[in-house]
């Protein structure tokens, strides 16, 4: 599995002002990632696990550090380059209530592959495909409201690969989920990861889900402590 | 998908989006209808005014209007008439002699305008005919005939078959006068016409005033008023104005159209108000909608969608539901305005003041193109600029803020 890395990164630091007041999320932050790994980024609450899957995802800068994808330097990028990036390299599942509620399941996978600009019978053929290797056949016109929560992030889960990102992000992609859904989501994450070599990199605190991880980086207080294989 | 991702946010909140919906199509239907009312009542008006005495366009000698002079009159005028009636567009052409002159009885005498007309044309250029309110109009033929309004008959005490004299200064400069009798009586409900104008024969007012055989006026009545300048354009070649003066009737009495106007100001503050409304529904119900969906707004941005899809997303949004509410107000206002056009409005009974001779007590709502899609375009427009706002404050978002606890 370890080739190239498709994304390194060197000394990130990224800090926020809040009233005035210097708080580091990011320090110093180097790692690297090889195509085709499932990489779980872990750490309690507030060590800076969003905010470096931000960064990676090309939706917030860094104060200092390289962050490389596929040899781009993210940080010289301009806003609409990382738009770009995003649209193309990026697959993103967040916590939860990710999907555009007014679309189907089907219509919100299509909806990543127009902003890629794909044409409809190619579309078709992509999101059937997709919202079925998550396992979701026949409920491809249900609204989010419609299908549970575990659902709607397998949604967001063909929705993120669906077009064939360079990576998936996942931010606690099971915190709203119950321990089983949870769990199920994570393997189904890993299946499409093994069967179609799409590299995963997702953060959590949950012991559970860091022990299916094929690497983890954990995060305290905005470092790296030493990584574990 | 830009279209379907709109056309679904509106029906999202449905309450919300018919409210705003309702309230720009019933802004626009009582806007359409009150349009209709002053447009059918401003055209009735004029009609009525073309059709008492002025007619669509004049013809006289120039200078004639400014100094009265009898003398400069329109020499070969069946020619000319002739020559008139060959323009597809005019309908009629009543050549008329005007003179002032004074009106006497045994008790009473008046200073009038009198005007020497030929029966059979004058009834096809003005109503007089229908005016008649006790006798008959005019002979064809002169047969030393006047005919006058029934105040003023009243006021001379004078009534049907008996005579007055009439007093006027002849084309030579003498003294004329004959003695003429009341054939009928007219009420046109213009004070000016009812006490101050008599008619008579063309010829009786010739030999009256021992003029030759010419005229004042010519006097037209075009088939539809809509090609009044193109008209006068067309006849001024037969016309030369060093000679000749043509005038519209807008000419003759720019009051009319002072007044149409000044009623139509009324009107577009009306219509602003109704817009500023309008702006304000929907650019309330747009933040609102923004607002709500400001973390999914987030997640479109974290996907790649650039700013100015959002933007037009939102602006498609707003105008989509202005569209629709635009529609249905065209609509309802639309057969609103027919059905009262076709029905009419009866005033009568409300206030006498509405009573107006002009426009009469019945108004037949007919809005005018124009102003129906002026406001309907104006309301549009406005709904879109008002989502304007809203959109920049939609895409002045930052992706991470927005789904930074999502
Ligand atoms: N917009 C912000 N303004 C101020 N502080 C922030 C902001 N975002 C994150 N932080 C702080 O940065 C630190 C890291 O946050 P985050 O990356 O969200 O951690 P995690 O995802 O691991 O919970 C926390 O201390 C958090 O309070
Ligand atoms: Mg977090």
């Amino acid at each position: 599995m370890s080739e190239k890395p498709i994304i390194m990164v060197k000394g990130l630091s990224k800090s926020y002002n809040l009233n005035n007041e210097r708080i580091p999320a990011l320090r110093n932050v180097s790692l690297e990632v090889k195509q085709g790994e499932f990489i779980a980024i872990a750490g309690p609450s507030g060590s800076g696990k969003s905010t470096l899957l931000h960064l990676l995802g090309g939706i917030d800068t860094p104060d200092t550090g390289q962050i490389l994808v596929n040899l781009k330097d993210l940080t010289v990028m301009s806003e609409k380059n990382r738009a770009i990036y995003r649209r193309f390299d990026v697959g993103f599942i967040f916590q939860s209530f990710s999907l555009i509620p007014v679309l189907s399941a089907f219509e919100n996978v299509e909806y990543s592959l127009l902003l890629k600009k794909l044409k409809e019978g190619e579309r078709e053929v992509m999101v059937r495909e997709a919202l079925k290797s998550v396992g979701l056949e026949g409920l491809e016109s249900r609204r989010p409201n419609q299908m549970s929560g575990g659902q709607q992030q397998r949604v967001a889960v063909a929705r993120a690969m669906v077009g064939n990102p360079a990576f998936i992000l996942a931010d606690e992609p099971t915190a709203n989920l119950d321990t089983r859904t949870g769990i199920d989501l994570i393997d189904l994450m890993k299946r499409v990861n093994e069967r179609q070599g799409v590299t995963f990199i997702f953060s959590t605190h949950d012991p559970k889900i860091i022990s299916r991880a094929g690497r983890v980086y954990y995060l305290e207080d905005g470092s790296l402590k030493d990584k574990t294989v | 998908m830009l279209i379907r991702l709109a056309w679904r946010n509106i029906w999202r909140n449905t309450r919300r989006s018919l409210i705003t919906l309702s309230a720009i199509s019933f802004g626009l239907t009582v806007l359409i209808f009150l349009w209709g009312f002053g447009d059918g009542a401003h055209e009735r008006m004029v009609e009525n005014f073309i059709s008492i005495s002025v007619g669509h366009l004049q013809i006289h000698t120039s200078g004639y209007l400014r100094s009265e002079d009898p003398s400069l009159t329109i020499p070969q005028w069946r020619e000319k008439v002739e020559r008139l009636q060959g323009f597809p567009e005019v309908y009629s052409v009543s050549p008329r002699i005007r003179s002032h002159a004074l009106v006497a009885t045994p008790t009473q005498s008046s200073g009038v305008l009198l005007s020497g007309v030929l029966p059979d044309t004058e009834i096809k250029v003005t109503r007089l005919l229908e005016f008649i309110s006790k006798g008959r109009f005019l002979s064809p033929e002169p047969k030393g005939e006047v005919v006058i309004g029934e105040d003023f008959a009243r006021f001379l005490n004078v009534s049907i078959g008996e005579r007055i004299v009439i007093l006027t200064q002849g084309f030579n400069g003498s003294l004329a006068s004959g003695s003429y009798e009341v054939a009928g009586l007219f009420r046109s409900g213009v004070p000016e016409i009812d006490r101050g104008q008599i008619f008579l024969h063309l010829k009786t007012v010739q030999e009256l005033l021992s003029m030759p055989d010419e005229v004042h006026e010519l006097t037209i009545r075009l088939k539809s008023s809509s090609q009044l300048e193109d008209t006068r354009f067309a006849m001024s070649r037969v016309f030369p104005s060093a000679e000749y003066e043509i005038q519209t009737w807008i000419d003759l009495s720019p009051m009319v159209v002072q007044w149409i106007e000044l009623d139509n100001i009324i009107l577009y503050i009306i219509l602003l108000v109704v817009t500023i409304i309008v702006s304000i529904g929907i650019m309330n119900a747009m933040l609102m909608t923004v607002f709500e969906r400001f973390k999914e707004f987030g997640i479109l941005r974290a996907m790649g969608t650039m700013p100015h899809e959002i933007l037009l997303m939102i602006l498609l949004e707003a105008a989509m539901l202005t569209l629709l509410g635009t529609i249905a107000g065209i609509i309802m206002g639309f057969g609103l305005d027919r059905f009262y056009g076709w029905h009419g409005i009866n005033l009568s009974e409300y206030s006498h003041a509405f009573a107006n001779f002009y426009s009469g007590t019945v108004i037949y709502t007919h809005v005018s193109v124009k102003h129906l899609l002026q406001s309907a375009g104006i309301v549009f427009i406005a709904g879109i600029l008002s989502s304007i706002y809203p959109a920049i404050k939609a895409v002045r978002l930052q992706p991470v803020e927005a789904i930074r606890y999502v």
